[in-house]
């Protein structure tokens, strides 16, 4: 008995070893899935994470870079090149064009935790270094007399048609990669608010792959999947309507993936001028504290430090990307074209004949920090009741837009006393020329008062104040009061936008004058919709204008409110000046065209037309009406007040040709139309899934759909690489100092 | 049987140090290869356990399939066909023109009719030169999750020649097989510069 129970001991020992070496020996198997590299055509998903030590070896190739000297940020006369490590510590140095770079020191690196190296990443600098010196960036660095970036986005072209007042807009983003390894290279970039962007290519080489809509969530997750397994792959998706991040992954060395994107629009009609414009760069933003959803502003290499959900990274002063826009814009306005006109950019101008114009940014004027404007005029008074009607491509239907033209001059309207307030940013990125032009603007506004109207002043920075307790009657002496309270506001601080906004809505309304807030502003917040919500709220019976200062407003809200506030809205650059635009703009918000607009549709079968609402119409500034409508068209009504009159003009919508064009616009204003209603009135809609439908059905970006593409023909070898973020310069005229906080969160104005 | 018993305690007694060493090992050989067999257990159920949920989880690998047109001879001016995943969990993530010029671009889908796994592409040239032998017109990029094979169905929904006039024409399908890197031309493989 114990023989056996000596060797049943033994026995179940040496069984016990067995089994232990052979689940062991099973666990490190090469065969097991995890961490097994994938093949092409196979099942199985890479599993293994990378770290930072991934890349130890990382040669920068310059063998494609721009033909630039190299030179040691820290010593301008000795031509070197730098590579800095994530957290700013310099490596390398003194070798030169072209030359490949040590190994990274493993001291240098982050903690093996830090799972996405961002290479311009820095948190600390080494003492010995002039701080004004040292670039923050993993990237290589160059230096001739301005600080030379290579970052992936090298050219963004920009092709435009103009038919009458309709835009479509082919943009090209060529991002190629100056590294030594696989990159993916993300850009936060500005689109016009209204822009119905349809269309997503990705190029490779001569190989072209359209891009698929898809629900937003679901294209990130294919865009994750085919970048960790190795393949070329892009995402664009939309972070506000006028604010797109787009991202391309597995870009190799030396290689170039090229980003096509197209849109439609309509142009604004100012003054007689039909303006057509195209956004450069993202503006810093304030956001306020404890809020993680805006559009953070962070310095090159300080990624995640704005704690927003989507962040852009700002050049210093003096450092470029070598990032240029080229830009033409076709014209074929129909009829002759009186005048064309640039806002912000030198430009050349060929006319084909009197009705068409092509216009093109001059080289020298292609650094991207200041939004292009062109602005022309057409002859007579053949369009000042234009509609276009467009049969859907895909049968049955059509859609149509109207643009609704107010009268030439204010001569013959009435006049109504007004009650005007002034809402004033003087945030720290209004610091310069923007709050000088607001000045002026304001003071050209007050000598234009009766002394039946009144007004009101209020600033806000980090918090809100006001000129007096009520509205002050505008004689000479309160007038008088308001121009030294004026003169002695200076910019700085935060922008708490919600409580001046707050604060103008909350006065008192005489029911005598029309009431009128006018809001001057950057718009550089990333609380938008608090501010579009709040506005629709508390409006009652005020307008609410937006007057937007500097070269890069942010139109998104400062149309938004203007809209939310049945107002309209005006832009002022920093060429002009801050009278120019405000007299006539007084004067028409004092005499408004029409009022109590009405669109009467039942002419037409199953017309669906936006807006919903129209606000006022005033001299100088036109309205566009979209509609869809079943069968083959019929007319439309349009009613509203003249001064106290009655008036209705009844329009024939009748599509002759085939075209996807005003498809597009419709369901752009559509699917603004619903977010609208969901903000403004509360509505109890399903958002989500309405303007999900909508843009799925006409393949078109939104807050729930995003465009994916993937070559699946290729996988890359390696690990998907590093990201790379592009960095943008400030717009031109804000101060860098004052808008892009260092570190700190929902610190703009706050810095230094 | 007394004293045989007792010299049998005897004999266990003379050896009775060495006879308790020795169970004395062998209850701990056994004791240790009974929790070995318990931690074992524990650890295979839970390697099981492991690999029954990663099986579980989709996995996902991405493939191509081109599509072909013959048009039995006579030039392809336009085309419009509906390419599905009859079988298995397909995403749509990319469409790609054809080989010959006239199809070089890729074609237009339509949103409208666009499934997970479902499209409609459809295309026009008029190019000079249009291909009237067996073309490939469209690549069409996709991803596949799970395990199962996917089957897919074409269907041509109607050919045109140069003059939108409907042609007789097959149409198939067939996976992209990767070529082999050394015989891939530059233009696939290098960037434009």
């Amino acid at each position: 008995m114990r023989k056996l129970i000596r060797k049943w001991s033994f026995d179940l020992f040496a069984l016990a070893l067995l089994i232990t070496a052979m689940v062991l020996a099973g666990c490190t198997s090469p065969s097991a899935k995890v961490g097994k590299a994938p093949t092409a055509g196979s099942p199985d998903v890479e599993t293994r994470t990378y770290d930072i030590r991934d890349l130890i070896n990382a040669k920068p190739d310059f063998s494609n870079a721009p033909d630039f000297t190299l030179s040691h940020p820290g010593a301008q006369n000795n031509p070197t090149t730098q590579l800095m490590g994530p957290r700013g510590m310099a490596f390398g140095g003194g070798l030169n064009r072209g030359t490949a770079q040590p190994p990274v020191p493993l001291s240098s690196l982050p903690n093996p935790s830090e799972e996405l190296w961002i290479i311009s990443k820095p948190k600390a600098r080494p003492a010995a270094v002039d701080d004004e010196q040292l670039p923050r960036s993993g990237a290589l660095v160059v230096k001739q007399d301005d600080k030379v970036l290579p970052f992936p986005l090298k050219h963004t072209d920009v092709k435009a048609q103009v038919d009458g007042y309709i835009a479509s807009v082919n943009v090209t983003q060529q991002y190629h990669n100056p590294f030594a390894e696989k990159i993916e290279a993300v850009y936060v970039f500005p689109l016009p608010e209204n822009a119905a962007v349809n269309e997503f290519v990705m190029t490779i080489g001569d190989r072209v792959v359209r891009g698929i809509i898809r629900e937003k969530e679901e294209a990130r997750q294919i865009y994750q999947d085919a970048k960790q397994q190795g393949y070329v792959a892009s995402l664009l998706e939309q972070d506000r309507p006028n604010v797109f991040t787009q991202k391309v992954a597995n870009i190799e060395p030396g290689k170039q993936v090229d980003i096509g994107i197209r849109y439609f629009h309509t142009l604004s009609y100012v003054d007689g001028w039909y303006e057509f414009a195209f956004p450069m760069v993202v503006g810093p933003r304030f956001n306020p504290p404890h809020t993680t959803d805006g559009i953070g502003a962070s310095a090159r290499g300080e990624a995640g430090t704005s704690g927003q959900k989507t962040e852009v990274q700002y050049l210093s002063p003096g450092e470029r990307t070598g990032h240029e826009v080229s830009l033409r814009v076709d014209i074929a306005a129909g009829v002759a074209i009186e005048q064309v006109d640039s806002v912000n950019h030198a430009i050349d101008i060929a006319f084909a004949d009197q009705t068409r114009a092509a216009v093109s940014i001059r080289e020298s004027d292609r650094i991207p920090n200041k939004d292009f404007v062109l602005r022309y005029k057409v002859a007579g008074e053949t369009l000042k009741s234009a509609i276009i009607a467009q049969k859907d491509p895909r049968g049955g239907g059509g859609y149509f837009t109207l643009m609704l033209y107010p009268p030439a001059t204010t001569q013959n309207l009435p006049r109504r006393p007004v009650d005007l307030c002034f809402t004033l940013d003087v945030s720290g990125s209004m610091i310069g020329a923007p709050i000088e032009q607001s000045r002026w603007a304001m003071r050209a506004a007050m000598d234009m008062m009766q002394p039946d109207d009144t007004f009101q002043i209020i600033r806000f920075a980090s918090n809100a104040d006001q000129l007096s307790d009520a509205p002050l009657q505008a004689t000479k002496s309160n007038i008088a009061k308001a121009r030294k309270f004026i003169e002695n506001t200076s910019a700085g601080g935060g922008t708490m936008m919600l409580e001046g906004i707050t604060r103008s809505l909350n006065q008192t309304v005489d029911e005598d004058r029309v009431r009128y807030v006018c809001m001057m502003t950057d718009g550089y917040i990333g609380n938008e919709r608090q501010i579009i919500q709040t506005t629709r709220k508390l409006r009652g019976q005020t307008r609410v204008f937006g007057f937007g200062v500097g070269s890069s407003p942010n139109r998104y809200l400062l149309d938004g409110m203007s809209r939310a506030g049945a107002g309209a809205v005006a832009y002022l650059s920093l060429q002009e000046k801050g009278e120019d635009v405000m007299r006539p703009f007084f004067e028409r918000i004092s005499r408004p065209a029409m009022t109590n607009i009405e669109i009467d549709a039942s002419g037409l079968q199953g017309a669906q037309i936006n807006p919903f609402k129209i606000g006022d119409v005033y001299v100088g500034r036109a309205t566009i009406v979209t509609g869809r409508f079943e069968g083959d068209g019929g007319s439309i009504v349009v009613r509203g007040r003249v001064g106290g009159e009655a008036v209705e003009r009844t329009f024939d919508v009748r599509p002759t040709e085939t075209g996807g064009a005003i498809a597009s616009v419709w369901a752009r204003q559509q699917i603004a139309a619903l977010c609208d209603q969901a903000m403004f009135d509360d509505a109890e809609i399903d958002l989500a899934k309405e303007v999900k439908q909508i843009a799925l059905n006409y393949s078109l970006m939104s807050d729930y759909t995003s465009f994916v593409a993937v070559d699946s023909t290729r996988r890359t070898d390696g690990s998907y690489g590093t990201t790379v973020i592009q960095p943008v310069p400030v717009p031109d005229g804000v101060k860098y100092e004052t808008t892009v906080p260092e570190k700190a969160v929902g610190t703009v104005g706050e810095r230094r | 049987m007394k004293s045989s018993f007792s010299r049998e305690i005897g004999l266990a007694t003379e050896g009775a140090k060495m006879n308790t060493d020795k169970n004395l090992f062998h209850h701990w050989c056994a004791s240790v290869s009974c929790w070995w067999l318990v931690l074992v257990s524990l650890l295979t159920f839970s390697v099981g356990l492991q690999a029954s949920a990663q099986t579980t989880q989709p996995v996902t690998r991405f493939a191509a399939v081109d599509v072909f047109i013959d048009p039995l001879g006579t030039p392809l001016g336009a085309y419009q066909v509906e390419f599905k995943a009859t079988h298995g969990d397909v995403r749509l993530v990319g469409v790609e023109g054809g080989t010959s010029e006239a199809f070089k671009k890729p074609p237009y889908y339509d949103p409208k009719a666009l499934q997970q796994s479902r499209i409609i592409l459809a295309a026009f040239s008029t190019d000079s030169s249009l291909p009237s032998g067996r073309t490939r017109v469209a690549r069409i990029h996709l991803q596949i999750r799970g395990h199962e094979a996917p089957e897919y169905e074409l269907k041509l929904i109607v050919a045109g020649d140069a003059n939108a006039k409907p042609i007789e024409a097959k149409t198939s399908f067939t996976p992209f097989i990767e070529e082999d890197p050394a015989a891939e031309t530059p233009a696939n493989r290098e960037g434009k510069d």
